[in-house]
């Protein structure tokens, strides 16, 4: 539903399963801006924003989370170089995130 | 040669002042006749019916007599010095000993009458015999009066006392040359009064005065049961007062477990209704971007938005309870493990008795040591792993179950970490479990104890620890192994 709704807003959209599902089939040099779930099956979003910067990729970042548990979400937090969404928020938060994440992708490529 | 009437009449009053003294005093101890009691009135009889041989002898002199009450008195001092030396402490010597004494002075009181000997040495061995009874029942009463402090004993003291000055008496003036005569109860001779009645009033001293011993001897005891029925009230009650601290312990416990519970309800729910939320909100928004392109579905905007203020308000409500969850979960705060664990293990102890599993506890750090963490929470989670430990054991077929608790100090990933662990022999935790806790949080049942030890993990995690929880190595037999891997909070930092 997600990536419906960013495609109806003209963005290039490809999701994944899982962090592995990512890494097997992404090129990491391709920059982009990534929107992670704190929990997915397998390894975390934190885990593969942190795999990602150890091997050099500072991609932008948006941080999503249903869950509650203070430990996590403030890690997210202070990770997250974009933001950090609270599930459930609404559409407007979300595309107003991806346009400043944007905005430091394109600077960032200058 | 005829025996004087007053000569007999005095026989006569001593036989039966000897005869009537002893039963009278086995009456009056009438229900306090301990075995220590019984020992000593079969002495004071034994006396006795030496006393009243020696009377009868001098009306009728037989060696055969003589040498009976010879062994009656030496019966007598025996069995009343074993009767004391057992109230001063609970040794007794063996009965072979008594036979022994009295076969050897059988022998040697026979030896001496047959001789010709008794009105010379038989006399003066028997005075001398008397003044060691004498000596030793005299310490003894003086120890006994230390422990039991009776003035009863005095009494009996005196009448030793009484009884040695008369014997003194004969063994002296009879080794200094005086005749035997001067001394039979028919002479009435000053020395022979004076024996006479020393030994007569002495009996009665030793009857009266062992009678009071009883008594008193008795109170103590009543007063020592007492005392020990009223210590025994007290720790009775300590025991009820310790119980109900337990009960309100455990139902404190019971408490935090519901709010554990329905805290770990919360999360999920808020997690739950947050995802089809979220999906909600993208649909309704990709649906009113569809109706504002197309004109002809503009009469379904209003209802879409409609929709949308619901689902916000869902949203919201989901953002308060997630607050209020954290909240109720930052209280973190330096907490000593050990003094945590003191407070908790001895209702687990009883626990673990009752379903007889060993428990045991070792502290391999300092007790004094700080870790980061909340109180409540640390105790519920060690209760709940124990709890699981405790069912684990006491639902299989674990021969001698035992629970180890143990607090470690560990260095991992260039840190330091004190490390409670808890271990069982039980049959561990399956494979499906283990694959569970390192999955995301699932709407699976409330109360199972994969979803414990999952929210268990989520707690340790924010105190910045960590859980580690699997089985033993193989090699030390089945059970399951948990270990909190918790922060440690140097003095400097601690509140």
């Amino acid at each position: 539903m997600l990536a419906l709704v960013l495609k109806s807003h003209g963005f290039n959209v490809r999701t994944h399963e899982s962090a592995e599902a990512f890494l097997n089939a992404e090129n990491p040099q391709m920059q982009r801006l990534l929107i992670l779930d704190v929990r997915m099956p397998g390894m975390t979003g934190l885990e593969l924003h942190t795999r990602l910067q150890a091997q050099g990729h500072q991609f932008p970042v948006i941080f999503m989370s249903g869950e509650c548990q203070p430990h996590e979400t403030t890690a997210a937090q202070s990770s997250a170089s974009v933001d950090f969404l609270w599930k459930p928020f609404s559409t407007q938060q979300l595309l107003q995130a991806i346009e400043r994440g944007l905005q430091l992708l394109s600077s960032e490529t200058t | 040669m005829p025996i004087h009437p007053a000569h007999e009449l005095l026989a006569l009053l001593v036989i039966a002042l000897h005869t009537v003294m002893p039963l009278g005093i086995w009456a009056m101890l009438s229900g306090y006749r301990d075995s220590h009691a019984r020992i000593w009135l079969a002495g004071v009889a034994c006396y006795s019916v030496g006393f009243s041989l020696t009377a009868r002898n001098t009306m009728a002199y037989s060696d055969a007599n003589v040498i009976l009450l010879s062994m009656f008195y030496l019966a007598s001092v025996l069995l009343m010095l074993e009767a004391l030396a057992r109230d001063l402490s609970s040794s007794r010597r063996p009965p072979w000993i008594l036979v022994a004494c009295l076969v050897l002075g059988g022998a040697y009181f026979s030896i001496t009458t047959l001789e010709g000997l008794y009105a010379t040495w038989g006399l003066i061995s028997l005075s001398c015999m008397f003044l060691l009874f004498g000596c030793a029942a005299t310490f003894l009463s003086c120890r006994l009066i230390q422990h039991h402090r009776t003035r009863s004993l005095y009494l009996i003291i005196a009448a030793l006392v009484l009884l040695m000055s008369g014997h003194l008496l004969r063994a002296g003036m009879m080794v200094g040359g005086a005749p035997p005569e001067t001394f039979q109860v028919a002479a009435f001779t000053w020395n022979s009064n004076y024996l006479v009645l020393s030994t007569v009033v002495a009996m009665i001293l030793m009857s009266f005065g062992y009678w009071g011993y009883v008594l008193e001897k008795m109170r103590l005891k009543t007063h020592e049961v007492e005392a020990k029925q009223l210590a025994a009230e007290m720790l009775a009650n300590e025991s009820q007062q310790l119980i109900k601290e337990r009960d309100q312990l455990m139902m404190v416990n019971a408490r935090v477990s519901a709010i554990s519970s329905l805290s770990s309800f919360s999360a999920m729910l808020v997690h739950d209704i947050s995802q089809p939320l979220q999906a909600l909100e993208f649909g309704l928004y990709e649906l009113k971007s569809q109706a504002r392109a197309d004109q002809s579905a503009d009469h379904l905007l209003g209802g879409i938005h409609e929709l949308q203020t619901l689902s916000g308000k869902a949203a919201e409500m989901v953002s308060h309870l997630r607050q209020l969850m954290a909240q109720g979960q930052d209280h973190v705060s330096p907490v000593s493990l050990h003094l945590a664990l003191q407070a908790i293990l001895p209702i687990l102890q009883g626990e673990t008795s009752q379903r007889h599993v060993a428990l045991t506890y070792l502290c391999h750090v300092d007790p004094a040591t700080l870790v980061m963490a909340n109180s409540v929470m640390l105790q519920r989670i060690i209760f709940n792993t124990m709890g699981n430990s405790l069912d684990a054991l006491t639902s299989g077929s674990t021969r001698q179950p035992e629970i180890k608790v143990d607090v470690l100090s560990q260095f991992k990933d260039e840190k330091n970490w004190i490390v409670l662990q808890i271990e069982d022999n039980g049959p561990g935790f399956n494979n499906e479990v283990l694959s569970q806790l390192n999955a995301p949080l699932q709407t699976t049942k409330p109360h199972g104890m994969g979803l414990g030890l999952l929210l268990t993990q989520s707690m340790v995690r924010m105190w910045d620890g960590h859980t580690l929880i699997g089985n033993r190595p193989s090699s030390q037999g089945t059970g399951a192994c948990v270990q909190f891997w918790l922060s440690p909070v140097f003095p400097d930092k601690s509140i």
